[in-house]
């Protein structure tokens, strides 16, 4: 199965490297929607300060769906799904290799996206221990439910409205724990950021377990 | 008491259109598909 | 041509007394409340739309694991799981609307960032989401097995939810009936679980029919097809001379295709 999973994330990131879609689309477009929160609060510094962490991950979540979206459209060009179906490939390998591509890819886009936070709203980065692992759970969590609900919708009528709506409520309670999480790390709030951590990483296992049990049924149907 | 007469009306409404609805629809269906053998609208 | 058999129909009635009774009570019978005046009649109808809002989901829930087991799998509790589902979310969007007319008038807001509250509008999004996958999807066994693993996976989201939500923040009043010693007493009690009992039963209703429209529907899907050959076949078909006119002629058409229908779904 690991090594299953190695192959396809090897493969994904691959075709990443050479169509070069998440650096030239997806990145910048997240630089954009941080532009535009600064537009959307006036240049208010306190007040994006205060707000950084949720801007944040809501930036991480929109592009994080492109990304999604991204990773079955290559699947669904020329037919690619019906060769991954009959590549005897175990579906839990191929279900945690995409997630680990995603993931991949979202991780340096976080790193960028902090970057664009520090310069953009002059947010002062610190606690880097509940920061790094908070956001490193929290974009297993998001590529394990993305990739999952991803592969739901892969065959399906209206599959670019339909993904965004079922899996934006989903990371719901990842956008908030994340946030709240940021805040406790940047000292912007007094809660306990080891707590929020918890939740992200009982999502980010619920997902996970729940796509590797169930991703083989699902890409059988699509 | 205006709040009250809001919050009543309009779950009223909300729970009679969707039922409305579910009728509406089972009766078509029921006609499409009769006992006497289905017919085309 | 009916779209109900007496039981449903004595449940339709039953379930229009009852809401008929709550009215009755709730609006003029049941005293105003001393701390929140006539504030409180809305409280005879919140809180049970919002437990029958719980009580489809729960539906649902059921529905989607009785299908995924293997032993017990049944287009039967794909039906009841897609009927809870549409039900909740209607009773999910009355709790909401009636929710935040209370929150206007008891708190002078519409909206609070509120545990339940948040909890419930996220509750309502993942509803509409699993009832816009259903449509999404043609193929009736793919059909119910999307929609059950996500109705699983959004079942968990929704237990996470809760503790995010709760500790996010917290402004709702705590449950009040279900205490060793209820805080209401007398007409308002009693109003209060009447309202339990008539919007239980018009749930009941709703779930009954919504369940049936879905397996009118499915036949419908599979037989629809067969129909449709059949009216087309007979239109091309030379009419006869005695059935020249119009009328006839289209009568004649549709009978004798709807035999030739139902000798065909009998083959199948």
């Amino acid at each position: 199965m690991w090594r299953d999973a190695a192959l396809v994330a090897g493969k994904d990131l691959r075709v990443e490297g050479r169509a070069k879609v998440a650096v030239n689309q997806v990145a910048p477009y997240a630089l954009v929607v941080l532009l535009l929160f600064g537009f959307a609060f006036d240049q208010d510094r306190p007040l994006l300060v205060q707000a950084a962490p949720g801007l944040f991950w809501m930036a991480v979540l929109f592009s994080g769906l492109l990304a999604v979206q991204r990773s079955f459209s290559i699947e669904s060009a020329d037919g690619a799904i019906d060769a991954l179906r009959l590549s005897r490939l175990e579906p839990a390998g191929i279900f945690i290799g995409k997630v680990v591509a995603v993931a991949a890819q979202l991780v340096v886009l976080e790193a960028l996206l902090a970057f664009g936070v520090v310069v953009l709203f002059q947010s002062r980065l610190g606690g880097a221990g509940l920061l790094v692992a908070s956001t490193l759970v929290s974009t297993a969590g998001v590529a394990a439910a993305g990739v999952a609900y991803g592969a739901l919708c892969v065959g399906l009528r209206a599959r670019e409205t339909l993904l965004p709506l079922l899996l934006s409520p989903v990371l719901a309670p990842v956008v908030l724990a994340a946030t709240e999480a940021w805040r406790a790390a940047l000292g912007l709030s007094r809660g306990d950021g080891w707590r929020w951590l918890g939740i992200l990483a009982c999502f980010a296992a619920i997902y996970l377990a729940g796509g590797a049990i169930g991703f083989g049924a699902l890409i059988e149907e699509t | 008491m205006n709040y009250v007469w809001a919050a009543w009306l309009s779950c009223g409404v909300l729970l009679c259109v969707y039922s409305f609805r579910t009728l509406w629809r089972e009766r078509t269906l029921r006609r499409l598909l009769g006992k006497k053998g289905p017919q085309w609208p | 041509m009916s779209s109900s058999s007496s039981l449903t129909r004595a449940l339709g009635i039953s379930a229009l007394a009852a809401v008929a009774v709550n009215a009755w009570w709730g609006l003029s019978l049941s005293p105003p409340d001393k701390v929140q005046g006539q504030l409180v009649r809305i409280l005879y109808v919140h809180p049970a739309v919002a437990t029958m809002c719980y009580a489809g989901f729960g539906l649902c829930a059921l529905g989607s694991i009785c299908w995924l087991w293997p032993r017990t799998r049944s287009p039967r509790w794909d039906r009841l799981a897609v009927a809870g589902a549409e039900v909740g979310a209607v009773f999910c969007a009355a709790t909401l609307i009636t929710g935040s007319i209370w929150g206007k008038a008891a708190w002078g807001v519409w909206w609070t960032w509120d545990a339940r509250l948040t909890l419930t509008a996220i509750l309502f999004a993942l509803s509409l989401g699993y009832l816009a996958l259903r449509r999404a999807v043609d193929n009736p066994h793919s059909r119910a097995l999307m929609s059950s693993a996500v109705a699983l996976l959004m079942a968990l989201t929704v237990v996470l939810d809760h503790y995010a939500t709760a500790w996010f923040a917290t402004l709702h009043q705590h449950t009040t009936l279900f205490k060793p010693s209820p805080s209401i007493h007398g007409w308002q009690l009693v109003t209060m679980c009447w309202s339990f009992v008539a919007l239980g039963l018009v749930f009941a209703w709703m779930v009954v029919h919504r369940y049936r429209l879905e397996a009118l529907e499915e036949r419908y899907e599979s037989e629809g097809y067969l129909v449709a050959i059949e009216a087309r076949r007979a239109e091309g078909q030379p009419v006869s001379a005695a059935a020249r006119p119009e009328t006839g002629r289209v009568l004649v058409g549709s009978a004798a295709s709807a035999e030739r229908a139902e000798a065909l779904v009998e083959d199948k």
